[in-house]
C-alpha cells in the first residue's frame, strides 16, 4: 500500500520533471529580466579610480615542434643488409629522434602539458598549425668520399623504389585533434607529404604529438661505379621542415 | 592648515611610486600581451621568430606582420631571431605567397610575392651564435608612381640542419634538412590614409555556446587592411531603464577587408531574454566606434551540459513513471480473478492471452480493468432497468388497488 502511495506521488514529479527536461517548461522555469548592476551611468570609470589590484596572467599558447634531427640525415644499411655493394640492392635506413609538436606556454616541454598551463584568452585567438615535408627533388647523385662524383652511380627514387617516411606513433595524435599522414613515399611523382594538421576548431591549450620519423631507401642492384674499393656517398635530396601558421578568419 | 613637510613629501613620493609602478605594470601586461599572441617556433632548427610590436600605425601595433608601404617611402618592421641551440646557425629570410583554401590563408611556395621585389632586411642570412638573440629589420621601398595593390604572404626563416659526418667504411646516403618556420604576413602598398582601418559595427544577436548564454556582436571591415578589433557591450533594460550592466569584454582575430565577422562575448547569467538596449564598442587603433542597438534579445541552442542534464532527467523521469505504472496497476492475480466476473467467452480469450508469455502484461491487465469497468456499468445498467421496473409495477398497482376498492364499494353499495 506504502509502495502505491509513493507510485502516485512519483508518477506526478516524474512527469513534472520530464516535461522540463524535455524543455517544455524552459518559458515556465525562466527568470525575469534584471539581475545584479555590474556599472552604473553615474558610477565612475572604472579606470579612473585609484584603485590597484594585481591579477596573474597565465601565459600565450602557442605552437612548437622540437626533437627531430639535429642535422641531416644518414641513411645506413639495415640490420642484416650487406655493407658492401656488389651490384646488389643494398636497403638503407634511418630513424630520426623523436618529433614533438605541441600547444603550450614555451619551448621546452617533452610531456603533455596542463590545461591552465597557459591561455588562448579568447576562441578568436586560437589558431592552428600545418607541418609539411618537402622534397627538393628525387635524385640520388653518388660521389665518393674523396669527393670524386660518378654519375655512373646515380638513382632516382621512383615507384619501384621510393624514398619512404614513415611516421612511427603519429596517429595516437589523433584524439589530440591532428589530422595525420602516418606514411608517404616521395618519388618523382610526389615529392611532399603533410605529417599533421590541426585546424583551428581542434585547437585546445594541450594538443601534443610525439611521433618519430622512419626513412628508409635502397640502393639499387646493377650499377656500375667507375671507382672500385672505395666508399661511396649518396646525397639525396634536400628535405624541408616547415611549420606553417595558417592565418585564420573568425 | 598645518601640513608636516616629511609627511606631505612621503605622502607624495608614494603617491608617485605607486604612479610609476602602475604605469609599469600596465606598460609590462600591454607589451606582454601584444608580443604573445602569436607565440609559435620551430625549435627543430633551434630558432625562434617573433613580431615586434610597432605602436606608431594602428594596423602594426600588435604582433602581426602587417605592413603598409608608401610608393616612394621605406617602411619598416622589426622582429626578433634567437638562436636556443649550442651552435652558431645561419637563418635565411625571404617572403612567400600564399593561397586561400576554404578561408584559410596558407603558405604556397610556388606562388610569388608581388611585394618581395621591394623587400629586403637589415640582415640575411642571420648569423646567430649560440643563445644569440638579434632584432631584424625587413624594409619596404617600393618605387614612387607604383600602383596600389594588397596582398597576403609569408615571412619564411630556414636553418639548415647540420652537414652529416662521414663514414670511412660502408655505403651511405645523406639526406640534407632544412627547418623553416612560415609566418602570416600582410603587405599593403599605398598611401597611409588609403589603408587606414575602418570598420561597421553591423548587428548584435544572441546565442547559447557551451559555457551558457552569450552574444555575437557582427563587425565589418569596411577598409583595406586587416583588422583586430577589441571592444566591449553594455546592457540595460529598455522597457524600465535602470543599472546598465557590464561593459563585457571582446576582442577579435583578423578580419580580412571587405569580411564581415563576428567577436564572442560570455554573458552572465543576469542577461535574460528580454527587450534590451544594448551599448557596443569597437576600436581599433585610435579609431573607435559606438552603436547602440534596441533588441528583444533571444538565446537559441542548448549548451553541451544542459543537453546532458536534459537527457538525465528525462531518463530519471520515464523510469519514476513506469516504477510508479508498475506500483499503480492491478495485480496480475487480481487481474485474474477480476476476469471471472466478465462473461464466458471473453473469459476464455482472457485465459488464453494469461496463458500465452507473448502477451504483454500489461495488455492482459488493460483488458482486464476495461473488462472490469464495462461489466460493472452493464451491472449498473442492468439495475437501473430492473429498478426502473419495478417502478413502472407500483404505478399499476394503485390502478389495480381502485378496481378493489371499486369493487368494494359495489358490493357496499349492495349493501
Amino acid at each position: 500500500m506504502k509502495k502505491k502511495i509513493f507510485g502516485a506521488v512519483v508518477a506526478p514529479v516524474s512527469m513534472l520533471v520530464l516535461t522540463f527536461a524535455l524543455g517544455l517548461g524552459t518559458v515556465a522555469f525562466g527568470t525575469p529580466g534584471g539581475g545584479e548592476p555590474q556599472q552604473s551611468q553615474d558610477d565612475s570609470l572604472i579606470n579612473t579610480l585609484n584603485v590597484t589590484t594585481e591579477i596573474p596572467v597565465a601565459p600565450w599558447c602557442g605552437w612548437y615542434v622540437s626533437g627531430g634531427p639535429d642535422g641531416d640525415l644518414t641513411l645506413v644499411p639495415a640490420d642484416g643488409a650487406p655493407t658492401t655493394y656488389t651490384g646488389a640492392e643494398i636497403a638503407l635506413t634511418a630513424t630520426a629522434d623523436e618529433n614533438t609538436a605541441y600547444v603550450g606556454p614555451g619551448d621546452e616541454l617533452t610531456s603533455q602539458g596542463a590545461d591552465s598551463d597557459c591561455s588562448w584568452f579568447t576562441e578568436g585567438n586560437k589558431y592552428g598549425a600545418r607541418y609539411d615535408v618537402e622534397s627538393s627533388g628525387y635524385q640520388f647523385t653518388a660521389s665518393t668520399i674523396s669527393g670524386q662524383d660518378d654519375n655512373e652511380m646515380d638513382f632516382e627514387a621512383n615507384d619501384l623504389n621510393p624514398l619512404i617516411i614513415t611516421n612511427t606513433g603519429i596517429d595516437d595524435c589523433l584524439a589530440e585533434g591532428f589530422t595525420t599522414n602516418p606514411t608517404a613515399e616521395i618519388k618523382q611523382s610526389n615529392t611532399s607529404t603533410t605529417p599533421w594538421t590541426v585546424s583551428t576548431a581542434s585547437v585546445t591549450n594541450t594538443n601534443f604529438c610525439q611521433w618519430s620519423a622512419k626513412y628508409e631507401i635502397k640502393i639499387p642492384s646493377g650499377m656500375s661505379p667507375t671507382y672500385g674499393n672505395i666508399t661511396y656517398r649518396w646525397t639525396g635530396p634536400t628535405l624541408t621542415h616547415t611549420l606553417v601558421i595558417p592565418e585564420t578568419q573568425p | 592648515m598645518d601640513i608636516n613637510p616629511l609627511g606631505f613629501w612621503y605622502e607624495q613620493g608614494v603617491l608617485e611610486i605607486k604612479k610609476i609602478l602602475m604605469a609599469l605594470v600596465i606598460l609590462m601586461g600591454s607589451f606582454y600581451i601584444s608580443f604573445g599572441q602569436i607565440n609559435s617556433a620551430h625549435a627543430e632548427g633551434g630558432f625562434f621568430l617573433r613580431v615586434l610590436p610597432d605602436s606608431s600605425k594602428e594596423w602594426s601595433d600588435n604582433s602581426k606582420l602587417w605592413v603598409v608601404a608608401v610608393p616612394g617611402a621605406k617602411t619598416t618592421r622589426k622582429f626578433t631571431l634567437a638562436n636556443t641551440t649550442n651552435r652558431s646557425i645561419n637563418v635565411n629570410l625571404k617572403l612567400g605567397g600564399s593561397r586561400i583554401l576554404d578561408g584559410v590563408i596558407s603558405f604556397d611556395k610556388d606562388v610569388k610575392l608581388k611585394s618581395a621585389g621591394y623587400a629586403s632586411f637589415s640582415e640575411n642570412p642571420v648569423k646567430l651564435a649560440r643563445n644569440e638573440q638579434k632584432v631584424i629589420e625587413v624594409a619596404f621601398s617600393p618605387p614612387a608612381g607604383l600602383e596600389s595593390f594588397a596582398e597576403d604572404g609569408y615571412l619564411v626563416a630556414s636553418v639548415a640542419g647540420k652537414d652529416a659526418p662521414s663514414t670511412k667504411s660502408g655505403v651511405q646516403v645523406v639526406i640534407p634538412t632544412i627547418y623553416q618556420y612560415a609566418y602570416p604576413m600582410f603587405v599593403g602598398v599605398g598611401s597611409f590614409a588609403e589603408y587606414r582601418s575602418d570598420f561597421e559595427i553591423v548587428d548584435v544577436g544572441g546565442y547559447i555556446n557551451s559555457k551558457g548564454n552569450a552574444l555575437k556582436v557582427f563587425l565589418k571591415n569596411t577598409g583595406k587592411i586587416p583588422i583586430l578589433l577589441s571592444g566591449d557591450v553594455s546592457f540595460q533594460d529598455a522597457t524600465f531603464g535602470g543599472p546598465v550592466l557590464g561593459p563585457f569584454g571582446f576582442s577579435t582575430s583578423r578580419i580580412s577587408p571587405g569580411q564581415t565577422a563576428y567577436a564572442a562575448v560570455q554573458l552572465p547569467e543576469t542577461i535574460t531574454e528580454t527587450s534590451w538596449k544594448i551599448f557596443t564598442k569597437a576600436i581599433v587603433g585610435n579609431n573607435t566606434k559606438t552603436r547602440t542597438f534596441e533588441k528583444d534579445l533571444s538565446f537559441t541552442g542548448v549548451s553541451v551540459f544542459m543537453r546532458t542534464i536534459q537527457v538525465l532527467l528525462a531518463i530519471v523521469s520515464i523510469l519514476g513513471l513506469l516504477w510508479s505504472w508498475r506500483q499503480l496497476r492491478p495485480s496480475k492475480r487480481q487481474g485474474v480473478l477480476d476476469a471471472s466476473i466478465v462473461p464466458n467467452k471473453r473469459r476464455g480469450l482472457r485465459l488464453r492471452r494469461v496463458s500465452n508469455p507473448k502477451i504483454d502484461d500489461l495488455d492482459f491487465d488493460a483488458n482486464a480493468v476495461i473488462s472490469k469497468l464495462m461489466e460493472e456499468i452493464r451491472a449498473e445498467s442492468d439495475k437501473a432497468i430492473s429498478a426502473s421496473k419495478i417502478k413502472v409495477a407500483t404505478k399499476r398497482t394503485p390502478v389495480k388497488k381502485g378496481v378493489v376498492q371499486g369493487k368494494k364499494n359495489v358490493k357496499g353499495a349492495k349493501k
